[in-house]
């Protein structure tokens, strides 16, 4: 669901210009595609007189639970008051094309993307880490990061109680075997 | 302090002047625990209610308080205010280093005594008092800024304890003892290879 | 290509024939100046800045990632943490991102409380802002005058809500509890004496001849620059663009409250410092227009202790006194969230900074950073 402002169908602009396969629904203004078409839609988005979307608002990036991952676009047209956003599935390369060259506001957005989920942005000027230190080896946001393998550092998914279930069971698994011998 | 044969430093002039003796630790430990400089570590939330306590209402300077230095080299206290992130615990270990004895530390809320709310994040250290001895802790999330004048005010009393004779347990430069460095805590290891981890080195 | 900006050329105006070695100036993360924990490294040629980086990092405390391990009502005390001097947006952030995946009427009561505690924040939040940018431009005394207004919105919601920064007040389904009669009168005290008290600080400050020769032409934005840099709040309003999220995408009870949003016209360091004034003037007007509407009724919706929300991604966003504050939130229909994104005014804001700081002195960009009024705990999350 996404707060429209003004109410717009862009189904017959995409489907005139987009010729590629995606899924775009008007009442929630969502656009979802593969990452690989993201050059033609920028180049739409930000070159089309009725489109104009001149304002990137935000950049995301999530993890789906079967281990794909999406980047997600919110933009906003300043000049035509209507909004978008657009989900994109990040290929397995895990590079989608930057969109610094049209949005500078990208740039720093892009860097958080890379730095937390490790998705590199091709024609990025300056793609660094923009938290964590720079030899840093993981990607915090990524749900196959729990914790920092150090002893006593609480595990971040889980509440206490859980973490205590978990410790009981593997304590229980290994006297198990003690047993049967 | 005491009078000698009833005559005090009050005695109008011409008359016998007065003597009073006290302890050289007194005299010293007066003059140091009323012009205390914090060193301004402003890092959260806490930094907030840190310089409202400086400002109009709250009125640090009631205590002799209200000079904050932003050099480390001036300053007597450095108040902790907020979380402390491993990478920034590298930079006020630091400062830390480069204040000048006799040094004290206020951890003031919860993020700087034990992590806090962000105790089971990957970024944050879970307490000052891993990397820096700590004289006194305020808690609070945040600390009202009476919290903080009162743990300014614990910080008083330690200091008038103290003593300049070397044998004693309350020794002024307890940190700087010769050959002696303060012992960390059991779990600054952890916290240290957590650093590792996130490419700072905090040992 | 067509849509990238030009920065006007002040590099040529000021820059003269002299051969300078160029310089490295590093300022922080320890500096009085920085807000907090912000460390900027600037490349200079002689005193004109050339380029700029602020590094950041220093206060990443990984809220999203722990946002994913809490229930939603729990997120909502950790997010008042990530813009401190904002408490009750983040709070609102975090509310709206919740009820908009969830089926749940808010009471008018409710809404007309959140209006009043939010426009309150926004006054609270730029009365700090006042305090430290005329410290930041050379000025001591405004920072107790600042600071002595906003305790009194702090006493009125440690009132409503028993806490001085940190607030937890808004929640899913209304407000955690009814405002007072007590309150009502010392809100309306408050709102009486608060226009003089802003005609005062204009007349200590705002015509000063040095402030003004300090502040005016100084950190220009242009207006296409703002919008491509993706820079909100006061800096874009400031910046020429007549963009406010409680005018042009409303939410909440905004539409029905009548009020003006001030735009600037050159996009410099004035002209930030003017729009976040007059929006103080437009809160207390907002504020006195919810206190007469306030209407009886109940002041939270039936709403279970550890919500449940429907599967689903919802982006919300709101004007907060840092600007656009956005909210992404995935749901799996369970009790915490998948995904939590916050999209912080301050960051893309802060982000801006080089592009407002080239071509000026050094000794400008300090009064530059300050007008960009940034909060670390946001810029860092």
């Amino acid at each position: 669901m996404n707060h429209v402002l003004d109410q717009k169908d862009f189904s017959g602009l995409f489907s005139e210009n987009l010729k590629f396969d995606y899924e775009y629904d008007p009442a929630s203004q969502i656009l979802r595609l593969d990452a690989e078409h993201l050059p033609e839609l920028f180049a739409l988005l930000a070159m089309d007189e009725r489109l104009a979307m001149d304002y990137l608002r935000d950049l995301t990036a999530k993890e789906q639970p079967e281990g794909e991952f999406h980047v997600v676009y919110n933009w906003v047209s300043i000049e035509h008051h209507h909004t978008l956003m657009v989900v994109a599935k990040v290929p397995e390369s895990m590079e989608v094309l930057s969109a610094t060259q049209y949005w500078e506001s990208a740039n720093w957005m892009e860097r958080e993307v890379w730095d937390m989920f490790g998705i590199r942005f091709a024609g990025h000027p300056d793609l660094r880490r923009i938290y964590l230190e720079e030899t840093v080896s993981f990607f915090p946001l990524r749900k196959s990061f729990r914790t920092l393998p150090v002893e006593n550092v609480r595990d971040l998914g889980g509440s206490e109680r859980e973490l205590a279930k978990a410790r009981a069971k593997a304590a229980k698994a290994e006297k198990e075997p003690a047993g049967d011998k | 302090m005491g009078l000698i044969d009833g005559h005090n430093l009050d005695a109008p002039a011409g008359s016998m002047p007065g003597l009073a003796l006290t302890s050289i630790d007194w005299v010293i430990n007066v003059a140091r625990r009323n012009s205390l400089w914090p060193l301004t570590m402003g890092l959260a939330c806490c930094a907030i209610e840190m310089i409202c306590a400086s400002a109009a209402r709250y009125d640090i300077s009631r205590f002799g308080m209200e000079v904050f230095r932003p050099s480390p080299r001036q300053a007597d206290v450095m108040i902790v205010a907020g979380t402390v992130t491993y990478k920034m615990a590298a930079r006020v270990k630091r400062i830390y280093e480069q204040m000048p004895e006799p040094k004290y530390v206020i951890s003031m809320g919860s993020c700087s005594n034990s992590g806090g709310i962000h105790a089971d994040s990957y970024s944050v250290l879970r307490g000052i008092d891993k990397i820096l001895p700590v004289d006194v802790y305020v808690p609070g999330c945040p600390p009202r800024p009476e919290a903080l004048l009162h743990g300014l005010m614990t910080l008083q009393k330690k200091i008038d304890r103290q003593t300049l004779r070397r044998n004693k347990p309350n020794y002024i430069f307890e940190n700087r003892r010769e050959g002696e460095i303060t012992p960390l805590p059991p779990e600054a290891a952890v916290e240290i290879e957590a650093a590792r981890l996130m490419g700072i080195d905090l040992s | 290509m067509a849509r990238r900006y030009t920065q006007p050329d002040v590099m040529k105006r000021r820059s003269d024939d002299l051969d300078t070695q160029e310089l490295t100036l590093n300022v922080g993360p320890q500096h009085p100046s920085t807000h907090g924990v912000l460390r900027l490294v600037a490349v200079t040629d002689g005193e004109i800045i050339k380029s700029l980086e602020p590094h950041i990092g220093f206060l990443h405390r990984g809220m999203e990632k722990n946002s994913e391990g809490r229930e939603y009502r729990q997120l909502i005390p950790l997010w008042d943490r990530n813009d401190y001097l904002a408490s009750m947006h983040m709070d609102y952030m975090v509310t709206s991102a919740v009820e908009a995946l969830m089926d749940v009427e808010v009471p008018r009561r409710a809404e007309y409380i959140r209006v009043i505690m939010l426009e309150l924040q926004r006054i609270a939040s730029h009365l700090f802002w006042f305090a430290s940018f005329a410290l930041d431009s050379g000025a001591v005394t405004p920072l107790f005058y600042g600071l002595k207004e906003r305790e009194k919105i702090i006493d009125l919601f440690e009132m409503a809500s028993g806490a001085r920064l940190l607030y937890n007040y808004i929640r899913p389904g209304g407000v955690r509890a009814d405002i007072t009669p007590e309150f009502m009168e010392k809100l309306s005290k408050f709102i009486r004496e608060f226009p003089r008290y802003l005609d005062e600080c204009e007349q200590l400050y705002t015509g000063n001849a040095i402030f003004i020769n300090r502040a005016r032409d100084v950190g220009v934005l242009t207006r296409e620059a703002a919008i491509n840099l993706g820079v909100s709040g006061p800096v874009l309003r400031g910046s020429g663009v007549a963009w406010d999220l409680r005018k042009d995408e409303p939410y909440s009870v905004y539409p029905e409250l009548k009020f003006d949003i001030p735009v600037g016209e050159r996009g410099d360091v004035l002209d930030r410092y003017e729009v976040r004034f007059y929006e103080m003037r437009m809160a207390t007007e907002i504020v006195r227009q919810a206190m007469e509407g306030l209407p009886e009724g109940d002041f939270v919706a039936k709403v279970a202790v550890s919500p449940k929300t429907k599967a689903g991604e919802v982006y919300v966003r709101q004007e907060a006194a840092r600007g656009e504050f956005g909210c992404y939130l995935v749901s799996d229909g369970g009790r915490k969230p998948w995904r939590f994104h916050v999209r912080p005014g301050s960051y893309l804001n802060l982000g801006a900074l080089d592009a407002m700081c080239r071509g000026y002195l050094f000794a400008d960009l300090i009064i530059i950073l300050g007008s960009i009024d940034i909060v670390l705990g946001d810029v860092d999350k």
